[in-house]
Order: C-alpha cells, then sequence, then structure tokens
C-alpha cells in the first residue's frame, strides 16, 4: 500500500514547480494557523456607560491576589477606547501563556485613569483570568460592572459565577440581622469552596478561595486546603506560593511509617549487638571444661551421659561420698544447678 | 357612628405615636485629612458603634500625588471588613523638582502630573454592626496626597 503510493508520489517531485508549490501551499497553512491563534487571543466586549465615565478601559495585571484592591499606574498594561456602541477590545498576544489575573476598569470623568472604587453601585472594576491564547467576550447589559457576563471562555465563566455567589453573600448582608448574615457568609463560603474544589482550573479555584476569605478557615478545615497544596504542587506562580505559605505543612504519613520500620531495624541491630558482646563476655563451655580437673571431666562425661551417683561411684571405683563432693565441684564451676543443666549444657 | 369615629380617632393617634417614636436617630462624621509626611506613621480613626446601631455607612475617598496608601477599614473584634491600596510613583526628575521647588512651582508640577494622581475609594454598608470601637487604619508611606472619611450612625430608638 505504502509502496504504491510512494510509486504514484514520486513523479510529481521529479518536477521542481511541484515541489514548490507544495512548499508554498504548508508554509500558507502554518502561517494561517499562527495568525488564527494571534486573532483570537483578546479581550472584548460591550459596555453601557453613562455620561459620568470616561469612554476607555484599562486592563491591568494583577500579580498577587493581595494586590487585587491595589490601584497604581505601574499596573496598567494596556487601554482601549470605548466607540459610540459600547465596544472595547484589549489584543493580548503579549500576556503569559500561563493564566494570570486581570483586572479591567473604567474611571470617571475629571479624575485620575489611576482609580479604584470598591463597593457601591458604581463600583469600577471586575476581575478576569487569561493567558496570551485567550479569547473572552464580555457583556455588560446595565449598570457599568455589576452585572458582567463572559460570552466565551470557560474559565471566565466560573469567575462570574463566583462573583455572583459574593454579590448574594454582599446583598443578604445589606438587609439581614448579624446573625443571619453570619449564617449566609458560612453558607454561601461554603459553596465557594466547593466550587474551588470542583473547578479543573487552578488559578480559578485560588480566586474562589480569595473570594471565600480563606484565610479565616483554615484552622477548622486544614486538611481540605492541605490536600489543595497537594493537588497544586506543581504550580510554582506567586498566587500560589503565597497561598502555600498559609497553609500548614502536612505531616508526612511516609515519613511516619519510615520512622517505625527505622526503628525496628534500630532494635534489631541493637539486640544482634548487645548478645554478640553478652556471648563475647560469656566463657565457651570447653573453656570452661578445661577448668574442671581430670577426675571431675570424668565425672562431667558420666554426668552428660545421664548417670546416677551410685554408677559413677561403680564406675570410676570411688566412694559416693566422693562423687557428690566432686559433682557439688562440677555444678559450682560450671554455675549450673542440676544434672538436667549439665545434659543441657 | 360617634362611637366609631372615636375608635378611629385613637387608633390614628395611637399609629401616628408609634411612627414619631420609633424614628431613627443617625448621626454623621466627616473628616478630611491631608497627608504630607515623609515618614510612616500609622492612623488609626476609632469608630464607636453603640449598642443599638442599626446601620454603619463607611465611605472613605482618598487622592495621592506620591507614595504608597493603604486604608483599612476594621470590625471591634479585629476583622478586616475592607481595604484598597493606592500608589502613585513619580518619575524620578519631577520628584527633584518638587523638592527643590517654591510653593509656586510645587503647585504647577503638581499641575503637570494630573495623570500621576491615583484615587481609590470604598463604600462600606453593614447592618447590624458589632457593638464596640471599629477603626480606619490609614497606612502612608511618604505620602502626598488627601483622605476624605464620611461615616454615618443609624441608630434605633
Amino acid at each position: 500500500m505504502i509502496k504504491t503510493l510512494a510509486i504514484s508520489i514520486l513523479p510529481f517531485f521529479k518536477h521542481k514547480i511541484y515541489c514548490f508549490a507544495i512548499i508554498v501551499y504548508l508554509a500558507s497553512i502554518s502561517i494561517s494557523i499562527l495568525n488564527a491563534q494571534n486573532t483570537d487571543s483578546k479581550i472584548e466586549g460591550t459596555l453601557k456607560l453613562d455620561s459620568i465615565w470616561n469612554p476607555k478601559v484599562y486592563l491591568s495585571h494583577i500579580s498577587d491576589f493581595s494586590k487585587m484592591y491595589t490601584m497604581s499606574k505601574s499596573m496598567i498594561i494596556a487601554e482601549s477606547e470605548v466607540d459610540i456602541f459600547g465596544n472595547f477590545k484589549f489584543n493580548i498576544h503579549f500576556l503569559p501563556k500561563e493564566d494570570n489575573l486581570f483586572r479591567i476598569h473604567i474611571s470617571k470623568k475629571g479624575t485620575s485613569k489611576v482609580s479604584l472604587i470598591i463597593g457601591g453601585k458604581n463600583e469600577n472594576h471586575f476581575f478576569l483570568v487569561a493567558n496570551n491564547t485567550s479569547s473572552v467576550k464580555i457583556l455588560s447589559k446595565s449598570g457599568i460592572f455589576n452585572d458582567v457576563q463572559f460570552l466565551s471562555d470557560s474559565k471566565n465563566k466560573i469567575i462570574e459565577k463566583i462573583d455572583t455567589v459574593v454579590r448574594y453573600i454582599d446583598s443578604t448582608n445589606f438587609d439581614a440581622t448579624r446573625v443571619k448574615s453570619q449564617f449566609v457568609t458560612n453558607a454561601f463560603n461554603e459553596q465557594l469552596r466547593q466550587i474551588a474544589d470542583s473547578c479543573s482550573y487552578p488559578l480559578v479555584s485560588l480566586y474562589a478561595l480569595q473570594k471565600s476569605n480563606f484565610e479565616t478557615n483554615i484552622t477548622d478545615n486544614t486538611g481540605y486546603y492541605q490536600n489543595l497544596t497537594k493537588r497544586w504542587k506543581s504550580e510554582n506562580s506567586i498566587y500560589f506560593t503565597n497561598f502555600k505559605s498559609k497553609i500548614p505543612i502536612q505531616k508526612n504519613k511516609i515519613d511516619s511509617h519510615l520512622l517505625i520500620i527505622s526503628g525496628f531495624i534500630i532494635a534489631f541491630l541493637l539486640g544482634f549487638i548487645l548478645n554478640k558482646i553478652i556471648k563475647r563476655n560469656t566463657p565457651k563451655a570447653s573453656e570452661i571444661i578445661k577448668s574442671l580437673s581430670l577426675q571431675e571431666r570424668k565425672i562431667y562425661v558420666l554426668l552428660k551421659a545421664s548417670k546416677s551417683n551410685k554408677e559413677i561411684s561403680d564406675e570410676l571405683n570411688i566412694g559416693i561420698s566422693t562423687v557428690k563432693s566432686h559433682v557439688s565441684s562440677i555444678y559450682s564451676k560450671l554455675n549450673v544447678k542440676s544434672r538436667k543443666d549439665i545434659v543441657n549444657l | 357612628m360617634k362611637f366609631l369615629k372615636t375608635i378611629f380617632l385613637l387608633l390614628t393617634l395611637v399609629l401616628s405615636s408609634q411612627a414619631l417614636f420609633t424614628q431613627e436617630t443617625s448621626f454623621e462624621l466627616r473628616r478630611v485629612i491631608t497627608v504630607n509626611t515623609e515618614d510612616s506613621e500609622i492612623i488609626k480613626i476609632p469608630l464607636d458603634v453603640k449598642l443599638g446601631t442599626s446601620t454603619l455607612d463607611i465611605r472613605i475617598s482618598s487622592e495621592i500625588y506620591k507614595g504608597d496608601l493603604t486604608i483599612e477599614i476594621y470590625n471591634s473584634s479585629d476583622v478586616k471588613k475592607g481595604e484598597f491600596s493606592i500608589e502613585s510613583v513619580i518619575p524620578e526628575g519631577k520628584t527633584k523638582t518638587l523638592l527643590n521647588s517654591d510653593k509656586k512651582t510645587l503647585h504647577l508640577s503638581k499641575k503637570k502630573s494630573v495623570s500621576e494622581i491615583v484615587t481609590g475609594e470604598i463604600k462600606k454598608f453593614v447592618n447590624y454592626p458589632i457593638v464596640g470601637e471599629w477603626y480606619i487604619k490609614i497606612s502612608p508611606k511618604k505620602v502626598s496626597g488627601s483622605i476624605k472619611i464620611y461615616t454615618r450612625f443609624n441608630l434605633n430608638d
């Protein structure tokens, strides 16, 4: 099959013009793929602005979650005009390939472009996650950024869901008693933790945790956060290193097992060494026997053969009292208490 | 009929008096702080939330020309309830002009560097706030600028 294919293609390569055409064709395909990638990476949207706002939107890079509510000119990385239809667009091909947190904001007429408004109806910013291949489409139908909808990009759709939960918390706190608002806040924070747990985009998960005020929950829910740090082991950006530094380090189970096993090994070795030392200090049986007299050795041999005093006396032609005296001497020299001990020696 | 009229009058009286007596009392506090310091001394502004306070409305807005400014709101249990930071870095040349010049030039330099002005604003509305001493913590770092604070306490009579 391959052979026939090769035979059929081969004549084309004999002509230089065909080769050239194929190369041009392949190059154009690769260029169009690259262009498609670049044109796709953008943040665009439509806003409904009233006359108090400047028709310009700014994109700021939030390098760390602790800077979410920090405003500085150095954080602004791009700006876009808002046209008469409320459309704006940022080309974001220059962004890093990894996901990062960004903030889009707008400023009031007559004020600095570097302005941040937190809370109230005129909150002038919202957050999003993007990288150099993201294609994010935003729609804000009423108000400024109170009802931002992400029309594309699954990561930011989750961000929108998280922001909706946070808005629920704020609106409940607005007209509820303290006890009720505490219950509601706890329930919604739990919901945010669930989003963080089930989300497959690490930075979005971390955003949910930030919004749940996780720092106040670490002591009550340490295991949950330790599991997350384990899951995000390979995430080394500043967002994650800062998060990990706040979570107490999990005691490694393998380490404790290793500790037990090494304890056993040490105990065994210690026992072995002690045994050796004791054995070394204990005189050998042959050495002990050497300490016996000639007559005692003969009696020792007969005692080993389980002979009685009478039999020993008959065999060695000595009196029983002599035998008894020798046996007692053997006992004391061998440090034994009975005939049985001698047999077992 | 006369009896009914009397009852109606009495009811009206009772209802109107209730409405009168359950009125909310509120008091406001406004402060404008001008910060022009080379050091970084933390300023704490206490907010005394009394028993019976139904709502607490805090609005802080600030405008700086140079330096870093962090504003945090803490409740009486020392839990942070809101914050923002603003940073303004004037290019080296401009800083030198500002420091070495007289008042007139300083004013002109400020006008020139309007683009360097950074503003921050926070609005916090708390229902049934925890009783005790809340506070606004202002942490300036070599800041030139101003802070406006408006607080409103609503008390149930």
